[in-house]
């Protein structure tokens, strides 16, 4: 082992930068799950009954349902009726009209987070609709955004305000059906984000929540429904930290993009919840189901995610493209470190004549991660002229670690081609060698080979988010390699 | 719980283990494969290593064996009809319906090389068990080898010692009974001594066009610097249905080639499992399948390198038309304590008809960091410039397309050194290319 590594391993006792826990008084179902509970939540969001309907079939559905484990991912049984269903900040109950009403505690905690709220919002030009457990506490810049016509508003204001489009909408991508974890939202999301761009429209400025999991033993499970009508534009950030604590807590979220003809719809996430410690004790289940499609002629879908956090991730964003000519892109970044486990990937459906996909996937494993690339690319019979590329590779650091590829290539239509290319290997002792000695000292030689092999993907990021990125990157590998 | 096709099995194996007892030796590991069969049942399409395969037939499929005796002198004429033309230098044993055909075999060998045939092998056999034990693991899924095991009538037991020269068999396999009538299921146990060498050729084929139900289980124990080229021929009747597993384990520098070309059958599942358990063990595999019509050519390979320095090659050529079905699951597994493994694995797909499908699975699953794996796979038609390349030189469309598609299994078809069976091999493809009248059209 070199100086340098032995240095590091002292770096990797570090805690968790973004764990406190800012104590506010929050009203919490108490645990369980049933239609009674299904009801309050409605209730309690002053929901139209369409929804409250949707909930219940989906929480009679979602009974019939088995936990799925089909994913190269281990875990503690579940006791889902142990978990409280719904927590929101007290603060809401009076429901502040203004930022200056907004619980200073919790303004406090996005301040610790560097959320850019209020002056800070309007010098880094974003406008951030802040979700802190389950409600939607402060929205900035709704008039810039009025004006251009854009809504984006938290879930449970818009369904009071734009029930139509909703109704319309919501389920549509993702059904209430689709799978467990998804279905169990459908029953009981908290909250999230609602955008609506109209036809034409290009959304002036980036779009940003930031998620935090706060109260003890609350799972959030956020909803996100992004629609861009025909010639729209529009660029989403999520970005996401949690408070560090030894319960694992469950996030079952669901985010569904709809993208009309010629619309785009830019979609970036920094995952970095809470891990768990060095151990493996504690951390989040992040169970996330992510679809978009593209429903209009053009249309195109992007997602990028940086996924750094949680001890388990379960999540493939994916795309349906539907329409002719409609384009779907995947960039990804996942690390695994300590005793994380991601099973990640993402799923290209081509239906549509001439359409594209193009999937980039960096996978790194450190510690005794355990880091699965899992992807479907699928060309309907219908699907002439369609192309896919995929391109996964992944960088082992250390021994005990894992590194999987699990790729799924099915092709129905014979104008159709499918390119998928996959490496694995470790960090070259020869460039590691090259850097050190250049003098750079080993941690930075670490982190200067792993942005490289990251590149093509941090390329794709909003650059605020890109230096993020890096940085979390930087943190979660502190002292891997050895 | 039993579902109702592992209680009909059970079944029809309860009928006939009386008569198996009195042919064959082993009863004790048949019945203990009939009650691990009970236990796990037989793959369904919700299996996720078997959603590719065609599994249906099950439903209906009779299990019990359709020959329990070699066939009589005279009664083989339409096997013998059947045969391939002899390739020089090998031993030929035939088996009809999984039953050893001494009448159109050679004599066992006398060299490096021992065939026997399971049955006449006597109650000695009996003493431990000849292959090793089932495993049931996930990834290895040994379960059509358990149904052979359980109602195999007969079966070529080898055993090959060191020699100056590599030793060269021919084993065949003849479906003749159709499915209703019973099933067939054909049986190799190989076993290579140290520095043990074979080439050895299985060949699974039909006698006057019968739709048949086969499944094989063939086993190799490869030991300390053996070397096997197995060549593996599947040119059953395009009504038979065929279900394959075979499981190789490779000690300490052994080396394993397999050839598999695989063109008939409506459909054919091949499951292969090889463990690179020593020390600089090398497996290369190459595979090429045909699907035409309506048939279903699903094949998983998983490979595991459990020892340092051990070497994978795998490489998959498949071409699908007209309504066919062709996949290719391969699965390369690196544990924790092979480090210095490498393996390389190339998958593509050619898809030609209309409404063909190719599915392919390269997968990876590593735990440990000093590896080197990498793997591509594609889905595709032809590449249109090598066509309009062709086409400018002054080739007709048909030939051009036929070219090319001979150049894309090239990857697999090169890889036979056996020059007869090659020849062999290549008739049987170009003639499934030249009447496959689905094999020219539809490529754009």
């Amino acid at each position: 082992m070199s100086e340098g590594a032995k240095q590091l391993e002292s770096l990797i006792g570090r805690g968790y930068a973004q764990g406190f826990v800012t104590e506010i008084d929050s009203d919490t179902v108490a645990p369980g799950l049933d239609e009674d509970v299904v009801r309050l939540i409605s209730r309690k969001k002053r929901e139209p009954a369409f929804l409250t309907e949707w909930r219940l079939k989906a929480l009679r559905h979602w009974l019939t349902m088995k936990e799925p484990h089909w994913a190269h991912v281990r875990f503690p049984p579940i006791d889902y009726q142990a978990i409280s269903y719904y927590s929101a900040p007290r603060s809401r109950k009076d429901g502040p009209k203004s930022l200056a009403e907004v619980d200073p505690k919790l303004l406090e905690t996005y301040e610790k987070l560097g959320v850019p709220l209020h002056e800070r919002a309007r010098l880094a030009g974003v406008a951030v609709d802040a979700v802190f457990d389950s409600v939607s506490v402060a929205t900035t810049f709704k008039e810039r955004l009025a004006a251009a016509g854009v809504v984006f508003l938290p879930f449970s204001e818009a369904v009071r305000t734009h029930p139509e489009l909703i109704e319309q909408y919501l389920g549509s991508v993702v059904p209430y059906t689709d799978n467990f974890f998804a279905t169990l939202n459908s029953a009981v999301f908290s909250d999230g984000s609602f955008v609506y761009v109209p036809q034409g429209v290009r959304c002036p400025m980036e779009l940003s929540t930031y998620f935090r999991i706060n109260a003890l033993n609350t799972g959030q499970f956020e909803r996100t429904l992004i629609i861009a009508d025909a010639g729209s534009h529009v660029s989403y950030l999520e970005g996401c930290s949690a408070p560090q604590r030894d319960e694992n807590q469950l996030h079952a979220a669901v985010v569904e993009l709809i993208a009309l003809d010629d619309a785009h719809i830019k979609y970036s996430t920094v995952q970095n919840w809470y891990p768990g410690d060095a151990q493996g004790v504690g951390g989040i289940y992040n169970f996330v189901t992510k679809r978009g499609e593209c429903r209009g002629r053009n249309a195109h879908i992007s997602w990028t995610q940086v996924e750094t956090g949680s001890a388990i991730t379960w999540k493939y964003p994916s795309c349906v493209l539907r329409g002719a000519g409609s384009r779907g892109e995947f960039y990804s970044v996942a690390t695994v470190n300590n005793h994380q486990q991601a099973d990640t990937g993402t799923k290209m459906i081509h239906i549509g004549r001439d359409t594209r996909s193009t999937i980039i996937s960096k996978g790194i494993s450190a510690g005794h991660g355990q880091n699965t690339y899992r992807g479907l690319v699928k060309m309907l019979p219908s699907a002439h002229g369609a192309r896919n590329f995929t391109q996964c590779d992944s960088l082992l650091m250390g021994g005990q670690c894992g590194a999987h590829t699990f790729p799924y290539v099915e092709a129905k239509n014979p104008t159709a081609t499918v390119e998928h290319e996959a490496s694995t290997s470790k960090i070259s002792d020869d460039q590691l060698f090259y850097c050190l000695a250049r003098g750079i000292c080993a941690e930075d030689a670490v982190n200067l080979i792993v942005s490289g092999f990251c590149k093509s993907v941090f390329k794709e990021l909003p650059m605020e988010f890109a230096v993020e990125a890096q940085k979390l990157l930087a943190v979660s590998l502190e002292g891997a390699v050895g | 719980m039993a579902s109702p096709l592992t209680a009909r099995i059970a079944e029809q194996h309860a009928s006939v283990a009386r008569t198996l007892a009195a042919r064959l030796p082993g009863a004790a590991r048949r019945r203990l494969a009939m009650e691990t069969l009970a236990r796990t049942g037989l793959p369904g399409s919700r299996d996720e290593n078997w959603k590719y395969a065609n599994l249906r037939p099950l439903e209906r499929a009779s299990f019990t064996p359709a020959a329990l005796t070699p066939p009589a002198a005279g009664a083989d004429a339409a096997v013998a009809a059947a045969l391939p033309p002899r390739l020089a230098d090998f031993m030929r044993y035939v088996f009809v319906d999984g039953v050893f055909a001494p009448l159109l075999s050679d004599a066992p060998g006398t060299g490096a090389a021992r065939v026997t045939s399971l049955a006449a092998r006597g109650d000695a056999a009996d003493a431990g068990p000849a292959v090793p034990a089932p495993r049931h693991e996930p990834g290895a899924d040994q379960r059509f080898a358990l149904l052979n095991e359980a109602f195999a009538t007969d079966g070529a037991a080898i055993e090959v010692t060191a020699a100056p020269e590599a030793a060269r068999l021919e084993l065949l396999f003849v479906a003749s009974a159709e499915a209703q009538l019973g099933a067939s299921y054909p049986r190799v146990e190989l076993k290579l001594g140290p520095a043990g060498r074979l080439v050895l050729v299985e060949r699974h084929l039909s006698a006057a066009g019968a739709a048949s139900f086969v499944t094989s289980a063939v086993s190799a124990e490869l030991a300390r610097g053996a070397a096997l080229d197995h060549y593996r021929v599947q040119e059953l009747s395009s009504r038979a249905i065929a279900f394959d597993t075979l499981a190789a384990t490779l000690a300490q520098e052994a080396s394993y080639r397999l050839h598999a070309v695989g063109s008939g059958a409506a459909a054919c599942r091949s499951t292969l499992g090889v463990r690179l358990a020593g020390e600089h063990a090398r497996v290369a595999l190459a595979v090429a399948a045909l699907g035409d019509r309506t048939q279903v050519q699903d094949a998983y390979a998983l490979i595991e390198h459990l020892a340092p320095h051990t070497r994978t090659a795998q490489t998959f050529r498949g071409i699908s038309a007209a309504r066919a079905r062709v996949a290719f699951n391969g699965k390369i597994v690196v544990a924790r304590d092979a480090h210095g493994s490498d393996s390389r694995q190339s998958l593509r797909g050619l898809l030609a008809g209309p409404e063909a499908e190719i599915d392919v699975r390269p997968q990876l699953e590593i735990y440990t960091d000093d590896v080197r794996c990498s793997h591509g796979a594609t889905a595709g038609k032809l590449d249109d410039n090598m066509l309009f390349y062709l086409l400018s030189r002054g080739l007709e469309r048909d030939s051009a397309l036929r070219a090319l598609k001979w150049a894309f299994l090239e990857d697999v078809i090169a890889t036979i050194e056996v020059p007869e069976l090659r020849r062999q091999v290549e008739e049987r493809l170009a003639g499934a290319m030249q009447d496959g009248a689905a094999l020219r059209e539809e490529l754009i």
